[in-house]
């Protein structure tokens, strides 16, 4: 049968990306059909289109207003599915009590009690819709990205003066009055409050917290550029603000990447000037940065944070932080390794694990290759295939352009598992598994196969794969907390509450690789 | 000082809101088109739509052509009329300008009788023709053109009788109560023409005619579900018409469509025409015919849209919801998309499901090319051939293209205004 | 510094207006929220000439 691959071009016929993607996997399960995208005509789009051999002259027909689809299989049954395209892009129906509105503007006039727009529309397209949110009075919670530094600033200040927010741009997770917004966990309600420029940051501290037994006022989201020097942290501020000003907010945290010199003074000096208790955690900032005179406490981890948290609000920990006994499990995963095995390779869908966990490995002295590397980390050249000690963000931009984020769909940390683990240098896997609204809806289950096949096939290549993993999530998930750690435990994964700990057991298996390889 | 062009255009739209909100549509002759229009030129028919020359003429406007020339006996047959029409001894005019309308091919001759609708706030009139299933869908047929001669000879001059004996018939209180029961007042005015057909019942059995033609007249109302199609149209342009013509205003007065061409007119730039071809009509076919058999867009009846009525109001009209895909939410959609495009909406035609909001008034021609939202038309689609009667019903949005045209067209007569204003001393 | 705005949010937990993906209002009205969902569409690209008159009159 011929070949053929084929584009149809719907003009000025909009899907959000997530509807697309899924489009393409449907339609790329289809009998003879070899590779399937879906897509806006954007002109990266268009570019990676072409890159896959996809007629240019065709695509340059289409306007990033306008829907690609493109086909590569057999030449019938690509023609067959462009024919009943229409079929394949009805959307489901919203179900909503509210309804969908054409507008805002239309929105408002509904629900004229709105105080928050949730913006995830494309990039180029985020500042417009923001701006007109702040104009008709709307906090933002923007989880788009690629939106320019200069709007972001923009967005910011205009949002500050009119006394709203703006949470972002590439804000992935906010809690506002126990409510969670985009991907964010059940958590209990409680006296701390949250600033983070970090989505998984947020979401793994607030789920340390409510599994301490205290909980989260509100957690307030930045966007991951907040704290630069550009920004100069105007979000961190105007949230600091509020949760001072919030009665039901008696301590307040910071999270984040190591912020701008300038913007750390900022921020320092406005916890110092705060007129409730304060903590920080700068994920990546040398340990012999904080400012002696600081009167607030600064944490080199999420879980020391939840911790100091705690005890900023009077609250003891409702169980024995130190969690299981690391060593005793140590000696059972070494135990049956082949003389091979030395490296670590860990898979995250969450950046900021990806980066505390970097952050574990420097500070003990063992040097890892990163996509996303820390300070004094190698970075490393090709993200798709791991050598040495790697540690891979999968929900960077190069793993996520046309496909969905690891959050939501595990295709492709499955396929790298498969990967790894035929490699005969690769001693353990570290990985996370987020629950919590939006995300998949059993994400530790999408992994068990992969996870139980791998160990399986190493077993027979008369070696031993250590799977260590996190679980950030709550008693209160739609997942099941209880069942998703059961699936994952029934694999033979070491699974810990924390990436803090489980990251340490995985340093403390490859340094014990390091000692008998001696 | 230079022009302000956008406060300008804002002052003149609310003044077209205001004029178009105003509007009080009433119902007061019915009788000749030549009677009515002292000025209607000789031997010229009227029809739907931007103007055309034969040549050009769509199938179903040519078979109502041939059937006018027939009907006003101007060609003994089919041939003759024809000819005549292709020599041009037989003229062709559009309605609009005349401040007449017509459905679909919408023919208008002298001896044809029109509805008469004054709109009492601006004192100015608007006519509409009779609305029927054969001779305006392109049929030349003796039974075609028997349906317009009955119109003519027996039900038309009973209704005349009957409205100037009850001195006029205020639509505005139909029209909303219509909207209130499910109309949407273009494809379906069943509860117009009922309310009508009560409203004319005991003024007919008064007007002193003959028993006969009485019981001629009130079959016609009581069997004729599109029988208010003709006076919402009328109502419409007389509502349409008062909006006319205000400097800077980007309200659009008129969408009329020939079967070539769709065509609109903005209230800042009278008299002009902006066209494009007529679009194709996405619709459901009559048992006897298919896909490809019809035509193209026609006839003056999107001037219930102008106003805000028609597939503005979808969102009221449950009955006709297969001509949308089925669901109310979608039939919703299509209202509450409409006021992305329009100045405002109306204070006193209201759209029950939608919690009786206003209907969208006034199409900004700003907004539908900065949204691409087209306006949303209901339909009827006539045959692709001259000779055939009704061929099913649907929907259409007009081509951008018209409205781009109006607005280069805009911004070149005003903004040029501007940029000599700005050189006074 | 003025937060009425904020505070409201803050008191009152998001009453939501969503822009893009569908999931976004599926979750905050699966925790009991009120939210509309807006079935938003970019606008259309548009030629020089009609962008340069629709800045000026619009």
């Amino acid at each position: 049968m011929s070949k053929s691959r084929q584009t149809a071009i719907r003009v000025n016929r909009y899907f959000d990306s997530v509807f697309l993607m899924a489009v393409a996997r449907r339609l790329s399960e289809q009998p003879g059909v070899s590779a399937a995208v879906a897509v806006m005509g954007t002109p990266a789009n268009k570019r990676t289109l072409a890159e896959m051999g996809f007629s240019e002259r065709e695509l340059a027909r289409a306007s990033s207003s306008d829907l690609i689809v493109a086909l590569d299989g057999d030449e019938e049954a690509v023609r067959a599915l462009l024919e009943s395209l229409e079929s394949w892009l009805v959307r489901p129906k919203m179900n909503l009590s509210g309804g969908t509105a054409i507008s805002v503007d239309d929105a408002l006039s509904r629900q004229p009690e709105s105080n928050l727009a949730v913006v995830s529309v494309p990039g180029e397209y985020a500042a417009a819709e923001t701006s007109h949110a702040l104009d008709r009075g709307l906090s933002v919670f923007l989880f788009s990205d690629h939106v320019s530094i200069d709007d972001e600033i923009a967005l910011k200040e205009k949002a500050r003066s009119a006394g709203l927010i703006v949470m972002g741009p590439d804000c992935g997770t906010a809690l506002i009055a126990g409510i969670g917004v985009g991907f964010a966990n059940v958590v209990r309600r409680g006296p701390i409050g949250v600033v983070a420029s970090s989505g998984t940051g947020l979401q793994e501290f607030a789920c340390l917290v409510d599994r301490l037994g205290s909980g989260v006022s509100h957690g307030l989201g930045t966007g991951s550029r907040d704290l630069s020097d550009e920004v100069g942290g105007i979000a961190t501020l105007t949230a600091i603000d509020a949760l001072e000003a919030d009665p039901g907010t008696e301590a307040i945290v910071v999270i984040s990447k190591p912020p701008g010199a300038a913007t750390l003074k900022r921020v320092a000096k406005r916890l110092q000037t705060c007129s409730k208790p304060a903590a920080a955690c700068f994920l990546g900032l040398k340990p012999q940065s904080p400012s002696q005179d600081w009167r607030f406490k600064v944490c080199a981890s999420l879980d020391d944070l939840a911790l100091a948290a705690l005890s900023l609000v009077g609250v003891g920990p409702a169980i024995d932080p130190a969690g299981l006994t690391v060593v005793d499990l140590v000696g059972d995963e070494v135990r049956r390794m082949a003389a091979t095995q030395r490296y670590l390779r860990g898979l995250f869908a969450g950046g900021t694990f990806c980066y505390q966990s970097q952050q574990i490995f420097k500070n003990a002295g063992v040097v890892v290759g990163s996509n996303a590397p820390l300070a004094g980390m190698q970075r490393i050249v090709d993200v798709r295939k791991s050598t040495g000690h790697s540690l891979i963000d999968m929900g960077a931009d190069e793993f996520t352009v046309g496909t969905p984020h690891p959050m939501i769909d595990a295709t492709q940390r499955v396929r790298r598992i498969e990967a790894e683990a035929q490699d005969p240098t690769v001693a353990v896997l570290l990985l996370d598994v987020i629950l919590g609204y939006n995300a998949s809806s059993d994400p530790a289950g999408d992994l068990a196969e992969a996870i139980s096949t791998a160990k399986g096939n190493a077993l027979k290549s008369g070696r031993y794969l250590a799977v260590v993993a996190s679980i950030c999530g709550t008693a209160g998930d739609p997942q099941d907390l209880e069942a998703q750690e059961r699936i994952l435990r029934d694999v033979g994964v070491a699974v810990f509450p924390s990436n803090v700990q489980a990251t340490r057991l995985a340093l403390d298996l490859v340094l014990r690789r390091q000692e008998e390889g001696r | 000082m230079s022009v302000d062009v956008k406060r300008e255009i804002e002052q003149a739209n609310g003044e077209f809101l205001r004029r178009v909100t105003s509007g009080n549509p009433v119902l007061v002759d019915v009788a000749p088109a030549g009677e009515v229009y002292a000025d209607f030129p000789e031997r010229t028919i009227l029809h739907s739509g931007p103007p055309v020359v034969w040549r050009f003429m769509s199938g179903a406007q040519r078979g109502a052509c041939i059937g006018a020339a027939l009907f006003e006996g101007w060609a003994a047959d089919p041939g003759e009329a024809v000819r005549l029409l292709q020599d041009g001894q037989i003229a062709l005019a559009p309605n609009h300008p005349h401040s007449f309308v017509g459905p679909m091919a919408g023919t208008i001759t002298p001896s044809m009788w029109v509805w008469v609708v004054e709109n009492e706030t601006f004192r100015n009139r608007a006519c509409c023709r009779q609305v029927e299933s054969r001779q305006q869908f392109g049929e030349y047929s003796e039974e075609a053109l028997a349906g317009l001669e009955k119109w003519r000879d027996v039900w038309a001059p009973a209704l005349q009788r009957a409205v100037r004996k009850m001195g006029g018939l205020p639509l505005k209180p139909i029209i909303t109560k219509a909207l209130q029961m499910g109309d949407e007042l273009h494809n379906r005015p069943i509860a117009a023409s009922s309310l009508f057909a009560n409203a004319m019942s005991v003024p007919l059995l008064r007007c002193g005619l003959p028993e006969d033609q009485i019981a001629a007249t009130m079959g016609l109302l009581a069997g004729h579900e599109l029988l208010f199609l003709g006076l919402s149209m009328a109502a419409g342009k007389s509502i349409a018409d008062a909006a006319r013509d205000i400097p800077f205003c980007t309200g659009v007065t008129a969408m009329a469509r020939n079967g070539s061409e769709f065509g609109i007119q903005v209230s800042g730039l009278e008299g002009e025409w902006f066209t494009a071809p007529a679009p194709e009509v996405t619709g459901l076919y009559l048992p006897g015919y298919k896909r490809g058999d019809e035509g193209r867009d026609i006839g003056d009846s999107a001037i219930t849209e102008t106003v805000g009525w028609g597939g503005f109001v979808l969102g009221g009209a449950t009955g006709i919801l297969n001509f949308v895909g089925g669901t109310p939410e979608e039939a919703f959609a299509y209202s509450r998309q409409m006021r992305q495009i329009t100045i405002g909406q109306s204070p006193d035609y209201l759209i029950p499901p939608l919690g009786f909001e206003g209907t969208a008034v006034g199409i900004d021609i700003r907004k539908v090319v900065q949204s691409g939202t087209l306006p949303i038309i209901d339909t009827a689609m006539a045959h692709k051939e001259p000779g055939h009667p009704i061929v099913g019903a649907g929907l259409v949005r007009p081509p951008m293209e018209c409205f781009k045209q109006a607005l280069k067209r805009f911004a070149e007569k005003y903004t040029v205004n501007a940029a000599t204003d700005s050189k006074r001393p | 510094m003025k937060m009425d705005l904020l505070s409201d949010l803050l008191e009152k937990g998001p009453i939501a207006v969503n822009l893009g993906l569908p999931e976004f209002a599926r979750s905050l009205q699966g925790q009991g929220r009120d939210v509309i969902h807006v079935d938003w569409a970019p606008r259309p690209v548009l030629e020089a000439e009609l962008r340069e008159i629709l800045e000026q009159l619009l």
